[in-house]
């Protein structure tokens, strides 16, 4: 384990990144570094920004100012594919699968691995979450949690080293809960490392090194979460009501 | 100095008739977010009623719109109730494949019922000159008439009960729903209206050109190219869309001929695509 | 599942079919008519046709309203490189594929930048300002008046060069549809922002299929063109060659492999034994048709074999 306090060099650098829609701030000038192989919760109230933030990582939509780095590659201005391929993937909070298409389906779709390899990788990514029984089934009629690991087992089809998931609890039983969080720290001890949004506190509080809070698209607290959750600002945007 | 007035003044006639068929299309699309491709066969539709209420009855095309009018708002009507109220929630290209459907059958029925014959309706001619600048007298006819049509329809939007209904719909269906809107009704109601305008502007399409079944595919595309420059789903927009392109192709004809100005149009509506999709007016995409 | 043994028979049967008919097709010109030889010619450039715009717009989802465009530059690439340059009419008709391909690179770089819809009605913009420009440019064309090429009696060979470019276009959708790249596709169709974060490189994959799509739209106008040796453009151009396409995509089964060839299989039996006779009410058929098939069966008749379990949900099929 690393030292808190040894500087290292992030694996992905958001620098004074603002996003605006029409006359609205959805994210501004916000900051912050993620070290490698770490767990890291980015949380605030419903609008605070948090998915825009996604979106801007992920390059679905571009920065109107700032610079987001990957690996201290500048990849603010990349097409989402290109990003997604440095490294970096995501989950969505509703999950967004290829409705029309099996299980085995969706995760060969986005395989880089040669055609001949392609149908043995994802069947190991099925058998890692646990979906093989369900391997030809449409996505589109798998239960809710389901989706959810077919999902997670997307994003890992290409070994990204940064992942992203938004909301990963939202509407997970506990059985699910459990498996998805064992499967976290397995794939941290590889050295993989996460931003996860939820409103699951407990879970993210659990899961979670260090805490990212942002409120009304700035960033208002950044740090362990112990000391997070005794923040007064953090408890009266956040916690408070 | 002169041409370039009477350049620019036929555009504007020009124009006042597309913002009519462009209007109803506009309103379908910002109401229930469907491009509707049989949008000209209903220009068409109205173009022939006029056509035979003249020779049939001797009407005055202006005057038959009393008639047709009330009937294509039948036509549409029936058409939402029927065919697209079934695919409104479906995604855009359902409703896209839907109703180039209802574009061939309402096409192919046509020849089918009416041929192949290009009819024309001898109503109206000359002009009337103001200055040096030449006023053709059918246009100007078919412009006031598309003006009136369309302030009305605009009236009717902005001011009326039902005009609001079809307006909280267009912003959000869940929400006009949440409110008591009965937003089955209030589609109806718009792609009634729609159906109505494409159908008076055939109406006025009647005298200025000739008549046959596959004349709505060329004006379609320009009411697409329409909407387009003046935003989706904007009724404001559709209208200035449509002064502007009036212009562009009179400019366009006046400079080169008229088949490469209907080029430049389906040009300017690529550009248009690809630049600003949004149009000036258009509704933000979420 | 039981099905899965009948899906299996359900299969034999199919491909059965369909070695059958290919071998039926192969044989009309030692055995048929000059007049069956036409009607299958025309049954298999429509299979070409519907095929090619199922590689587009079957896959992805990118509907084109301008199929024509594609068909109609093959056919007068090919009359301008016979009666202007003088060429062979095998190395004309290849040069018009490519041509035609190029295009499709041309228009298909920033038209499938477009979203879905937009898509749609922009093809069906270029498809027309191309009929115009050809129509316009008549030193090089012939303008309206059409373009007489040089009448040859090439029934048979023509016969065979559409069959074979109809089969390659169905060979190539299979190869798609078999390999990841096939799924790459559907994805885009299924949702393109997720299959593009998903590092599936989108547009390439759109503007690559959008290419080849128009390559063998264009090897069928330019063997259409050499075969009649007279085109004009209202009739290369016309919107009911994509009218067809569309009509016999949809009912075979839009994305899947064989789809293209059951719906023009079909349907051009279905209009030479019925519609000949009502030759005036084509257009509203077709209208009809599709109209019913976006209502009541918008997976074509492939799904409906499948959903009876009489073939397998497979995507080779």
């Amino acid at each position: 384990m690393m030292e808190p306090d040894q500087p290292v060099d992030p694996i992905l650098s958001v620098d004074r990144v603002t996003r605006r829609f029409g006359g609205v701030i959805a994210v501004n000038s916000v900051s912050f570094g993620i070290a490698p192989g770490t767990v890291t919760g980015l949380i605030g109230p419903n609008g605070s920004g948090k998915s825009t933030l996604f979106r801007l990582i992920s390059g679905e939509i571009p920065t109107n100012t700032g610079e987001i780095r990957l690996r201290g590659t500048a990849i603010t201005h990349k097409p989402a594919s290109v990003i997604n391929r440095l490294g970096l993937s995501r989950t969505f909070q509703l999950s967004r699968l290829y409705p029309q298409m099996t299980a085995i389906e969706n995760l060969v779709a986005v395989t880089r691995a040669p055609a001949r390899e392609a149908s043995a990788r994802a069947n190991d990514s099925l058998a890692f979450v646990g979906l093989s029984p369900v391997a030809d089934e449409f996505a589109a009629n798998l239960s809710y949690g389901q989706q959810k690991l077919l999902e997670f087992a997307r994003v890992l089809m290409n070994d990204p080293d940064v992942i992203l998931l938004d909301e990963p609890f939202a509407g997970v039983n506990p059985v699910m809960e459990e498996r998805l969080c064992t499967h976290i720290h397995a794939l941290r001890e590889r050295g993989k490392t996460f931003l996860i949004t939820d409103h699951e506190i407990k879970l993210i509080m659990a899961l979670c090194s260090r805490l990212i809070v942002l409120d009304h698209g700035e960033l208002l607290a950044d740090g362990d979460p112990a000391v997070i959750r005794a923040d007064p600002r953090v408890i009266d945007a956040y916690f408070g009501t | 100095m002169v041409t370039l007035v009477q350049v620019v003044v036929s555009g504007l006639l020009l124009g006042g008739v597309y913002a009519l068929l462009a209007g109803g299309l506009t309103l379908i699309f910002g109401v229930m977010r469907v491009i509707n491709l049989a949008h000209g066969e209903f220009l068409m539709l109205g173009a022939y009623a006029s056509f035979f209420l003249f020779v049939r009855l001797g009407l005055n095309p202006i005057l038959s719109l009393l008639i047709s009018m009330p009937l294509m708002f039948g036509v549409g009507w029936i058409a939402q109730r029927l065919l697209i109220s079934r695919v409104v929630r479906a995604p855009l290209l359902t409703s896209l494949l839907l109703t180039y459907g209802v574009s061939l059958a309402l096409t192919g029925g046509a020849q089918a019922t009416f041929t192949n014959d290009f009819r024309s309706v001898p109503f109206l001619s000359g002009a009337l000159n103001i200055g040096e600048v030449a006023f053709s007298v059918p246009r100007l006819v078919a412009c006031v008439t598309a003006l009136v049509l369309t302030g009305a329809a605009q009236f009717f939007l902005a001011r009326t009960r039902w005009g609001k209904a079809l307006r909280a719909t267009a912003q959000s269906a869940d929400v006009a729903l949440a409110c008591g809107i009965d937003i089955d009704r209030a589609r109806m109601i718009a792609f009634g209206i729609a159906t109505a305008l494409a159908g008076a502007a055939g109406t006025l399409t009647s005298f200025l050109y000739t008549v046959y079944p596959e004349m709505g595919k060329t004006f379609m595309l320009k009411a697409f190219a329409v909407i387009v420059l003046g935003g989706m789903g904007s009724f404001p927009g559709a209208f200035l869309g449509a002064l502007v392109l009036g212009v562009i192709e009179s400019t366009a004809s006046y400079v080169t001929t008229t088949q490469i100005a209907e080029a430049v149009i389906y040009i300017t509506l690529l550009a248009m695509l690809l630049l600003r999709p949004q149009g000036f007016f258009g509704l933000k995409e979420a | 599942m039981n099905s899965r043994a009948t899906g299996t028979r359900g299969v034999r049967i199919y491909t059965g079919v369909i070695g059958a008919v290919t071998m039926a097709i192969a044989l009309v010109p030692v055995f048929g008519s000059n007049y069956t030889k036409t009607f299958v010619m025309q049954a298999l450039m429509s299979c070409a046709l519907a095929a090619s715009w199922n590689l587009i717009s079957g896959f992805t989802g990118y509907v084109s309203f301008g199929h024509s465009a594609f068909f109609g530059i093959g056919a007068y690439a090919t009359g301008i490189a016979i009666v202007r340059g003088g060429m062979p009419a095998p190395i004309a008709i290849v040069v018009a594929g490519l041509a035609a391909a190029s295009a499709g690179l041309l228009f298909g770089y920033p038209a499938l930048r477009l979203r879905g819809p937009y898509f749609a009605v922009g093809m069906l913009g270029v498809a027309e300002a191309i009929r115009v420009g050809v129509t316009v440019a008549e030193p090089l064309t012939g303008g309206g008046k059409g373009l007489v090429l040089i009448p040859e009696d090439v029934l048979t060979v023509a016969y065979y060069a559409m069959f074979a470019v109809a089969t390659a276009t169905v060979l190539v959708t299979y190869r798609v549809a078999t390999l990841p790249v096939g799924l790459r596709l559907l994805a885009i169709r299924e949702d393109e922002v997720a299959a593009e974060l998903n590092g599936i490189q989108t547009t390439r994959l759109k503007i690559g299929a959008f290419a080849v799509s128009a390559l063998f739209a264009g090897l069928a106008g330019g063997i259409y063109a050499w075969q009649m040796s007279y085109i004009d453009p209202g009739t290369v151009f016309a919107g009911s060659l994509t009218v067809r396409a569309i009509a016999m995509t949809m009912l075979g089964g839009q994305g899947t492999v064989f789809g293209p060839v059951l719906g023009s299989v079909l349907l051009s039996g279905i209009s030479e034994a019925l519609w000949a006779k009502f030759p005036f009410l084509h257009t509203a058929l077709s209208g009809v048709l599709i109209i019913a098939i976006v209502l009541f069966l918008p997976g074509g008749i492939t799904q409906i074999l499948q959903d009876r379990g009489w073939i397998p949900r497979s995507r080779r099929l």
